[in-house]
């Protein structure tokens, strides 16, 4: 090994860092003592004034620290001031002090929204948790006892230690969903479950936000910009997204950019916040994306107005597809023993097949640059195969051409009821235009066939050059990480060499990649998809396998997709062997209210289990049916480092701005006290060393040890975990935590390293904006796929099967039953998913009460007036709420924005107990860039296009 | 007792301020998210007695607003400068502060058989038109229009106080409700035209926006204001020729007042909304129709709407062209806080927090 560059000698500790977490400080101290009576009192001497000084003195405090909403998935990263007095934190204000990237575009400031400036007010609001609590009734009867912190861990830590040597550790369940996201100590908690060797449920599998035609297209997770890069964008579409709801803090430099000249143009059934903002409206049918993308590619494909040089270099279209079996030209198909990943374009320039650059067979040295290369995107031309047949072969660009004419205008008319001449008009505008960028946002990932929306809204953007370039490409999220986290959170720390190493050597995106499937294959493996989860555990598959809920063409059965996958070993499934989840944990999250169909859960799951843990700052729908309730510490009460969204060029960190409210204790410390009571209790019973589901050693007598890394990191402590994190972050200037959070907001001066939630691939390129995709486009490198260039033909025979080798599109299937209206949603404005769903004076600015948007024509029909009460119903499931009807609303449109607490409807049934959320088997081929890895690709939430009626309750 | 008589009509003439503070309101740039009506509920409205009051809020148009049909409930003069008979808005009209029972859901015992909701059955709520707007889809329109004191020229209010306790400044024009001279007898929420104050029945004495007085004298901008993520809150005196205000108010005539036929000479101006147009039979847009029809805007912001949209219009297409734009320039602030608020730029976190 030694000298020896293995794939996993570049990533170092890089996999860890995956373990997006959040830290939490140490929250205890004691409160000053109030002055003894009798004590002569001291002090200014006061001036009695009039009225205005009771206004004067209600805006005074005592001090002012630096905060941010760290433990919280928002991707909105707000720097603020918290005002203290007397202990309290008594509002905050925005830290408004984001400088802009250059003189022609507007600052950042000031970053916020109406959640954010009443955090003070949740936090001290009547769900909050202070001191835990351990039930007494039934589950979710809402009895509990007050119990002592040691009685709690002390009963958690019994009954982990007990399952852990009866049946496995794999049959507890640990699960951060997706709000496991800062780049703080909270890291320790979910490092702490891996060393236990606990399942750990993949969230990011059953958020909806899984942008899986990106992925096909491009090998990438996530891409996007700094939010002033639509200065740039002569044309930016809002397709699917609705900003001035969910971007409450950047969305002024959309509407600000239409000022500077931008044209901005809204995709979407319903007139919405967003909408009212834009110069055009283009109002398709609920789910018809992928056809009104592909009647616009027709356009341009017809007329000639893509851009051929661009299309050739970075696309798959010129790569040669045999005309026998639909499969790529392969170099095994010509060369006896040659690979099967180097790949051929026709050079019109000799007449003759040659392996297309970027080829993932062709290695490193392999560059998209096309050089004296004249690749033909039209043609039948004759190969000779190794076995000697011919066989002819076509570009990709000719099959596009066929599929695409399925899509003409007036055919795509017809499906999105979008008028055929819009679709032309829209189509030139978008070819024409100097630079075309689309927000997407995550509200592009929430329907059955999203792959299909952005694989046709890529198609656009590479066909007309509108990637990889300021003002160009797709907004969806990216991040910049901290190396420091990383380091810090790592078990494996890269050798001196391979530091050094670095420093002279930049591995190529796929080679980043390839080193962190070898680490999380060593790792990282406890991970399982939580939709898998609930298909085995939770009676999902009992609904999600209906024939009937997929399309006519489903390339593989679900039920054997998944079966398959699990045998072979390409979808984690754990427990295994007719073993049971025993314990479960959740951690800040809200299973319950995002799960599809938590009734199910409820049902099948939870009795399954011994003992329900919930670790929240605030009484959530899933901590009322728990067992043990613990208090966790909210943001202003602990040191935290809020994920970096690159909306911003700034990391934004918060300090400790009072004691933790009741007896809250941070997830770092609660961590560190329940490994702490397992690891004694290990030594007390003499527990032999468990084995996990890969036979390898759990030595519980040294949970603890292994988790401080022996002394250095205590649950006591963590800001030496702040200090080091920010002082090995170059990317953040390598500062001190003293000095990071007296700004609260610390300016970039690097994009973090390549990770697979940094997918920014731009060098940093201080004085203007960040955008994504510079390297592949610009540099020549090619893309993470099979083929190195953004690939629209995936020939793998489960797509082929279901006629999506190419983009195209199909009808929503009927996921619900046969009901005329179809569901669909977003992010509300009201709420960070249902962090602030309870908060009083946000529910006082709604109706207070779960609503759903309806149309004006569809509850006439039923009879329904506003303020209504109504019960949406399908075959699986029903809720009620209040009915709104308006006329922003497309006929057979429902909108439910999400996240209500189940405890805020009748009976608790949710808007989710419709939602069977249906993924594709696609969505689990094992393929190039495609395959299931933890917080990438696999079982996909798709709550959208869901099929229901409502009547009146 | 008010010491000036600034604010009241005196010979047939408003006896004006010195200078006038004024707001400005970019209806393009509103995201309807209501962080400032939050900011200003955070800073100032929590005390006893106030629960229900949101001095300053948002409303979807067309609606019937906060409180509920206030357009319709009178005050403010007639065009010979009479006082109009106004109707006092109700508790309920305003949209009552909804108790809601989570305590009875998460301790209660009762599990599933209650759940979190508004102890009353509420009909209204200060936001409770949300998103809803008018047209016929797909022609459906709405906006946002945020709403607050208007810091009136000619303040109802004040003349309607029998017990002199509204103040108009002579230095900034900013109408204050003085709260120990109020005895709650709420002729003033009477008279204003726009119902923009609030009863404390607990204190029993009316309450408004004090335009954050207290943040303005040490150079901090209103928290409505300062707060506002969409940065469409321009502040500063009417008079400075350097300043936002004058410029899109007299300058560039693309800021205008509400309802002005109210007769009160409002402070609080508003950049006119822009739609996507209108689509006709066919689905195809209809760019000559707008989609917001220019008669109901003209009933909010008088016949200067038109010319203001125009004036948006081509100073937009101008830049289209690659041309500057002063007006455009000033609306998107390049630079905030000094583009917005020139004259109460501070950092609050800068200001001494002790009290003297």
């Amino acid at each position: 090994m030694k000298g020896e560059i293995t794939r996993r000698g570049f990533l170092g500790g890089a996999g860890s860092l995956l373990a997006l977490s959040m830290l939490q400080v140490r929250c205890s101290g004691a409160e000053t003592p109030a002055a003894a009576p009798g004590a002569p009192v001291t002090g200014v001497t006061p001036v009695y004034g009039d009225w205005q000084d009771v206004y004067r003195q209600q805006w005074t405090w005592d001090k002012v620290v630096k905060g941010a909403h760290h433990v919280v998935n928002c991707v909105s990263a707000c720097p603020f001031n918290l005002f203290v007095k007397d202990g309290i934190v008594l509002r905050e204000e925005q830290n408004a002090v984001m400088e802009a990237n250059n003189e022609n575009l507007p600052d950042f400031n000031p970053r916020g929204c109406q959640k954010g400036v009443c955090y003070s007010q949740l936090m001290y609001g009547p769900g909050r948790l202070r001191y835990p609590l351990k039930r007494v009734g039934a589950r979710g009867e809402g009895r509990w006892k007050r119990i002592s912190w040691d009685e709690a861990i002390g009963e958690i830590a019994d009954k982990i230690v007990e399952v852990a040597a009866k049946d496995g550790p794999e049959c507890v369940i640990y699960d951060s969903g997706t709000a496991n996201a800062g780049y703080g100590s909270e890291a320790g908690e979910m490092r702490g479950f891996d060393i236990l060797g606990a399942t750990q449920l993949d969230g990011w599998a059953c958020a909806g936000d899984m942008p899986l035609g990106v992925i096909m297209t491009w090998g990438l997770f996530n891409v996007d910009s700094t939010s002033d890069d639509y200065f740039h964008s002569d044309l930016v579409l809002l397709w699917l997204g609705n900003p001035s709801y969910t971007r409450i803090p950047d969305a002024h430099f959309l509407w600000e950019a239409r000022y500077n000249g931008s044209k901005i143009v809204s995709i979407a059934p319903d007139y919405n916040a967003s909408t009212m903002h834009c110069d055009d409206w283009v109002n398709l049918r609920v789910g018809t994306d992928a056809a009104l993308a592909l009647g616009m590619a027709n356009v341009i494909v017809s007329e000639k107005i893509y851009r051929a040089d661009y299309v050739k270099e970075q696309t798959d279209l010129p790569l040669l597809v045999r005309d026998d079996d639909g499969r790529f030209l392969r170099e095994s198909d010509v060369e006896k023993g040659g690979k099967d990943n180097v790949f051929y374009l026709w050079n019109l320039a000799k007449g003759e097949a040659v392996p297309a650059p970027g080829s993932e067979g062709l290695g490193r040295s392999s560059k998209l640059a096309l050089g004296d290369l004249d690749p033909a995107l039209d043609g039948t031309y004759s190969v000779e195969l190794a076995d000697g047949k011919t066989v002819s072969v076509r570009p990709v660009f000719e099959r596009l051409r066929e599929r695409l004419a399925d899509y003409t205008p007036e055919r795509a008319a017809e499906i999105t009821g979008v008028p055929a001449e819009t679709i032309v008009e829209f189509a030139r505008e978008v070819a024409a235009a100097k630079t075309v960028s689309i927000f997407g946002s995550w509200g592009m990932m929430k329907h059955h066939h999203s792959d299909l929306f952005q694989r046709g809204m890529i198609l656009l953007l590479a066909l007309t050059g509108n990637v990889g370039k300021r003002g160009t490409g797709l907004h969806i999220g990216a991040w910049y990480m901290m190396s420091g986290v990383e380091t810090i959170l790592s078990d494996v720390q890269p050798a001196w060499w391979q530091k050094a190493l670095l420093k002279v050597f930049t591995p190529t995106v796929r080679e980043w990649i390839a080193a962190f499937r070898d680490y999380e294959d060593e790792h990282m493996y406890m991970n399982v998809p939580a939709l898998l989860f609930l298909h085995q555990f939770a009676g999902l598959g009992d609904v999600v396998d209906k024939p009937e809920y997929h399309d006519a063409r489903p390339g593989k059965p679900l039920r054997e997709a998944i079966a398959e996958g699990i045998a072979s070993g390409a979808l984690p499934m754990y427990p295994k062997n007719g073993k049971q989840p025993r314990v479960y944990v959740h951690t800040r999250v809200n299973p319950l209210r995002r799960w599809p169909m938590p009734q199910l859960a409820e049902k099948n799951f939870f009795p399954k289990l011994d003992l329900i843990v919930g670790v929240n700052v605030k009484m959530s729908s899933t901590c009322m049916k728990s067992d043990i309730v613990l208090p966790a510490c909210g943001y202003y009460e602990r040191r935290g480092i809020k994920y970096a969204q690159t909306y911003v060029p700034y990391y934004v960190v918060g300090d400790k701005a009072v004691e933790p409210v009741g007896e809250s204790k941070s997830e770092w410390e609660i961590t560190g006290l329940l490994l702490k009571a397992i690891q004694e209790r290990a030594r007390t019973q003499e527990l032999a060393p468990l084995k996990d589901v890969k036979d390898k050693p759990r030595d519980f007598a040294k949970v603890y040890d292994r988790w401080t890394k022996d002394g250095q990191f205590t649950e006591k402590d963590d800001l030496t975990y702040y200090e080091a994190a920010t002082r090995s972050s170059p990317e953040m200037g390598s500062i001190g935590w003293d000095e990071a959070v007296a700004k609260g907001a610390i300016r970039i001066q690097g994009l973090g390293p390549f990770r697979t939630h940094t997918n920014i691939c731009s060098d940093y390129e201080p004085g203007d904006s960040v955008y994504s995709c510079q390297w592949f486009v610009q540099h020549k490198q090619p893309w993470p796929t099979l083929t190195g260039r953004m690939q629209f033909y995936l020939d793998h025979p489960w797509f082929i099967a279901a006629a999506e080798e190419l983009p195209t599109h199909k009808e929503m299937p009927k996921v619900g039953g046969n009901y005329p209206l179809r569901l669909t949603g977003g992010h509300t404005r009201w709420s960070i998913h249902s962090s602030f769903r309870d908060e009083t004076n946000l529910n006082r600015l709604q109706r207070g009460e779960p609503v759903a948007y309806v149309s004006i024509a569809d509850a006439a029909a039923r009879g329904v007036k506003d303020n209504d009460r109504i019960v949406i119903f399908n075959d699986e499931g029903r809720c009620e709420l209040i009915a709104k009807p308006s006329p922003s609303v497309q006929p057979g449109q429902v909108i439910v924005y999400h996240a209500w607490e189940n405890f805020q409807f009748k009976d608790w049934k949710s808007n989710q107990e419709p939602v069977p959320s249906v993924w594709k088997s696609l969505h689990m081929a094992v393929y190039g860039q495609l395959h299931y890895r933890f917080l990438y690709a696999g079982p996909h939430h798709a709550p959208r296009g869901t099929t229901l009626d409502f009547r009146l309750a | 007792m008010a010491s000036n008589l600034v604010g009241r009509m005196r010979d047939g003439a408003v006896i004006r301020p010195k200078r006038q503070l004024a707001m400005v309101f970019d209806l393009n740039k509103c995201l309807g998210c209501h962080t400032c009506a939050m900011a200003c509920k955070t800073q100032w409205t929590s005390g006893e007695g106030m629960d229900a009051m949101w001095w300053t809020v948002v409303n979807t148009q067309p609606g019937r607003g906060t409180p509920r049909d206030w357009e319709k409930m009178g005050g403010g003069f007639d065009a010979s400068g009479e006082a109009r008979s106004g109707q006092l808005p109700t508790r309920e009209d305003f949209g009552d502060a909804w108790e809601f029972n989570h305590e009875e859901v998460f301790q209660g015992g009762k599990g599933t058989s209650v759940h979190l909701r508004p102890r009353t059955n509420p009909t209204w709520g200060p936001n409770w038109d949300e998103d809803q707007g008018g047209g016929e889809y797909p022609n459906a329109y709405y906006f946002y229009l945020p709403r607050l004191c208007n810091h009136c020229t000619h303040p109802a209010c004040l003349e309607a106080c029998p017990r002199s306790a509204i103040e108009k400044r002579e230095e900034d024009g900013v109408v204050l409700l003085n709260e120990d001279r109020c005895k709650g007898y709420r002729f003033c929420a009477e008279a204003c035209p726009y119902k923009r104050i609030y009863f404390n029945a607990t204190r029993g004495i009316s309450q408004k926006c004090i335009f954050c007085f207290p943040r303005l004298e040490k150079g901090v901008a209103p928290a409505c204001a300062r707060q506002c993520p969409g940065r469409l809150r321009f502040v500063g005196y009417r008079d400075d020729p350097n300043g936002p205000i004058w410029k899109l108010v007299d300058k560039w005539k693309v800021a205008l007042p509400l309802h002005a036929e109210f007769g009160t000479e409002p402070n609080v101006f508003y950049v006119p909304p822009l739609a996507p147009p209108r689509h006709d039979a066919a689905g195809r847009p209809d760019r000559d129709k707008p989609r917001i029809p220019i008669e109901y805007l003209r009933s909010l912001f008088g016949d200067g709407v038109d010319q203001a949209l125009e004036t948006l219009r081509a100073e937009m297409e101008k830049r289209r062209r690659g041309e500057e734009s002063e007006l455009l320039r000033t609306l998107i602030v390049y630079r905030w806080p000094k583009d917005i608020f020139p004259d109460f730029p501070n950092d609050p976190a800068s200001v001494e927090g002790r009290s003297a």
